[in-house]
């Protein structure tokens, strides 16, 4: 096929011709898509340009090793984006680069007070908002990230972190209510 | 532009332009490593059940016998 029809091709299509062909000039289509986007999620958890470009070249590499476990029940970006988000969390985990409070007081929060919390963290200032995501724990951040940066839905979620879809809106309520009272606590002024 | 201070905080930083090339190099590699185990495991391992396979002989072969 030629390449430039190969271009018009979906994500999707493009790791089935990859993985069957182990094509790394096709793969080139899918680099070309979203190496913005991963490069720029890697600079908003390392705050390094030239670490964020290290990871991004590693987050590209385990793509396409690991392309033929892609098992299309999600779109090819929300695979990627999951795969990103789970790498970035590690390097900081492995090393040592995070230190956050334990969230394990956040067990049971009525929906009143989740609305609350959801409208309170979409008004934010932007530069404070970045402040708070850089105080919760990576997870919280990388969910948050995926629910209302990426645009992911609930059915997204469950595909990309793995869990039914109870947790996933557990886990996104409890990231929500971590953010807000990181954000009351850092700004009591306001 | 959008309210969404999720969207706003998003980094605006250009994509170095010599990362496709060190990821592509690096893609390449892979290949050749994967070309090259299958080489010494999947492949070769077809070749000796195909030489060592007593079921798959020419009827020549089991002609003679």
């Amino acid at each position: 096929m030629l390449k430039r029809k190969k271009r018009k091709l979906s994500d999707e299509e493009i790791v089935k011709i990859v993985v069957e062909e182990k094509s790394h000039d096709d793969f080139g289509i899918l680099y070309d898509r979203y190496a913005e986007k991963v490069y720029r999620k890697c600079i908003s958890f390392v705050k390094d340009t030239d670490l964020a470009q290290d990871l991004a070249h590693d987050i590209f590499i385990k793509t396409f090793v690991n392309l033929s476990r892609f098992t299309h029940k999600s779109r090819f970006s929300t695979w990627l984006y999951s795969l990103t988000y789970n790498f970035c969390i590690d390097y900081l985990r492995k090393n040592n680069k995070v230190r956050y409070e334990s969230d394990d007081q956040l067990v049971n929060i009525p929906n009143d007070e989740d609305d609350r919390n959801e409208k309170e963290l979409l008004s934010l200032k932007a530069n404070r908002l970045a402040s708070v995501l850089d105080l919760i724990s990576p997870d919280d951040k990388a969910i948050l990230l995926m629910k209302y940066q990426d645009d992911m839905s609930v059915k997204d979620l469950e595909v990309a972190l793995e869990v039914s879809e109870s947790a996933v809106k557990m886990r996104v309520k409890r990231a929500r209510a971590k953010a807000v009272e990181i954000y009351r606590k850092t700004y009591t002024d306001e | 532009m959008s309210d969404n201070p999720f969207k706003i905080i998003e980094p605006r930083e250009e994509l170095p332009e010599n990362l496709r090339k060190d990821v592509m190099g690096s893609v390449k590699t892979v290949v050749l490593m994967l070309r090259f185990v299958q080489l010494f495991v999947g492949d070769f391992s077809a070749v000796i059940i195909e030489k060592l396979s007593r079921s798959n002989k020419p009827s020549d072969q089991n002609d003679e016998s």
